[in-house]
């Protein structure tokens, strides 16, 4: 079937449905029993070459109305007028805007029609019809696909074999039906008509957002890799949890102090402080998990930087309010870890193996105020011999020790 | 003078004539009507006139299929259709020869 034939066939097919619909009062027989072999006639009449042919299947046969008036009156029927004016209101006003919609389509592609350009740009879109019908499948299916929730994600092809089959279908139907392979009744051919225009709509919109909607969620999922963990410690590829420290003898240190080479404070709990985004832990035959707790440090903030770090159960953080650390209650709940070895292997420290020169401290002897606030114990640099900006930079002076 | 008026009365007779002749489907009855000069004929008034004569019982149907196109439904004129036609036929030329002297008596006086 060349395209010509094809478009042809097409507007014979619409002509016939709104002649259809224009019977439709009379009853499904009647309709049926009418117009049965109306597509044979009007294509048998258009190709008849003895015939003078006027254009366009409207200036051929007059409007689809009057062709179906004609047909009813020969027919020996009743006509219409009386039951188009008992049409309901309701129905009126429901099928005003599609009355409306196909007026504006109907003169518009009629203004278009009589254009020099627009004939070439019709075969042209008839030719991609195949197209459309398979985009009208696909649009169908992501609709049924999303609205029983079976793709909550935007998405090109379906991503269960289910959701294939489902597409594979519509695309079948949508195609067959394009083709008028298969057909049904005058009713559902108007059904099918608002259907096919709301896929039309659906299928614009898709395509206009799924491109933005796929790049959010690929950029969101490279941000989600590519971000670096802020903070820290890592031990062979894992984040470790705690850090236990040991002394030269192989003691156990408790409320060890650990700082980087610029003396930022090293903490195993990049989210301490925040509850719901700390790491839980649970101990064996707990029925609640444990957090890490910071320990209190001199002006009120809480140290996380301070090992081995303590637990606190989940039920015994406040809600709403932040954990205040140095509430005598929380104090006595807090959970103490279990350290790997009760002694670790003691080793010979550099200062006492040499007499090489020793490590030059920093010139501030104890570290920057505000990133690791000096233990109440400690007696606190004056904050002019400690200036919080210049802690980085001296600390770069300092030799490292290896 | 408005044909289609004039045909409106006498479609049935000429529909059936041209079955009676032959039998033949929705547009090819029409192309006869056409081709033996009832030009102003709309194409749905021949469908809706056979349609109300196989109703009525004046005609036959029975569908030819087709290896290439649709099938086709095709008329036939029955014993019932060619009584109706016998008695219109009579009726057109009784009608056609009392219009006749009508207007051959005035126009040849």
């Amino acid at each position: 079937m060349s395209i010509v034939d094809d478009a042809i066939a097409q507007d014979v097919r619409t002509y016939a449905a709104q002649v259809r619909a224009a019977l439709a009062d009379l009853g499904q027989e009647q309709v049926d029993d009418l117009t049965d072999g109306l597509e044979v006639n009007l294509a048998d009449a258009l190709a008849d070459d003895g015939r003078a042919h006027r254009g366009s299947l409207v200036d051929e046969f007059g409007t689809p109305e009057a062709y179906a008036a004609e047909l009813r009156s020969a027919a020996g029927l009743a006509a219409a007028g009386r039951h188009e004016r008992t049409e309901s209101a309701f129905r009126a006003m429901l099928l005003a805007p599609w009355r409306e919609a196909n007026d504006v389509i109907r003169t518009g592609l009629a203004r278009l029609r009589g254009t020099r350009w627009f004939p070439g740009v019709e075969d042209l879109l008839v030719a991609l019809r195949p197209a459309w019908w398979v985009l009208r499948g696909w649009a169908l299916a992501h609709l049924v696909l999303q609205l029983v929730g079976a793709e909550p994600y935007p998405f090109w092809v379906p991503s269960s074999s289910g959701g294939w089959v489902l597409m594979i279908l519509a695309v079948v139907a949508s195609a067959q039906w394009g083709r008028g392979e298969w057909r049904a009744g005058p009713r559902w051919d108007r059904v099918l008509e608002v259907l096919s225009r709301v896929l039309a709509l659906a299928a614009l919109i898709l395509v206009l957002t799924l491109p933005g909607a796929q790049r959010n969620d690929v950029a969101m999922a490279a941000a989600w890799v590519d971000t670096p963990a802020e903070d820290g410690v890592f031990v062979a590829g894992e984040q470790a949890s705690n850090l236990f420290v040991y002394d030269a003898d192989g003691n156990p240190v408790d409320g060890a102090q650990v700082f980087d080479q610029q003396g930022r404070p090293v903490t195993t709990e990049p989210d301490g402080g925040t509850p719901w985004l700390q790491q839980e832990y649970w101990p064996d035959g707990a029925d609640e998990p444990l957090l890490h707790v910071g320990v209190p440090g001199s002006n009120g903030q809480t140290r996380w930087n301070v090992f081995p770090l303590h637990s606190l159960s989940r039920g015994s953080f406040p809600d709403g309010t932040p954990l205040d650390v140095t509430d005598e209650r929380v104090r006595r709940q807090v959970v103490a870890p279990s350290w790997p070895f009760a002694t670790a292997a003691a080793v010979v420290p550099w200062q006492k193996a040499t007499d090489g020169p020793q490590p030059t401290p920093t010139p501030s002897a104890t570290a920057p105020a505000e990133d690791a606030p000096a233990p109440a114990d400690e007696a606190p640099a004056p904050a002019d011999e400690a200036p919080a900006a210049d802690a980085p930079a001296d600390a770069g002076t300092a030799p490292a020790t290896p | 003078m408005d044909t289609t008026q004039l045909l409106k009365g006498v479609l049935d007779l000429a529909v059936l004539s041209v079955v009676a002749d032959e039998d033949g489907y929705g547009y090819d009855v029409v192309r006869r009507l056409r081709a033996a000069g009832i030009e102003e004929v709309g194409d749905a008034s021949v469908y809706g006139t056979l349609r109300r004569l196989y109703s009525s019982g004046a005609l036959t149907s029975y569908v030819v299929p087709s290896d290439e196109g649709p099938h086709r439904k095709y008329y036939g004129i029955n014993a019932q259709g060619r009584a109706m036609l016998d008695g219109q036929r009579k009726d057109w030329y009784e009608f056609a020869g009392t219009m006749q002297r009508l207007l051959g008596t005035e126009g040849g006086a």
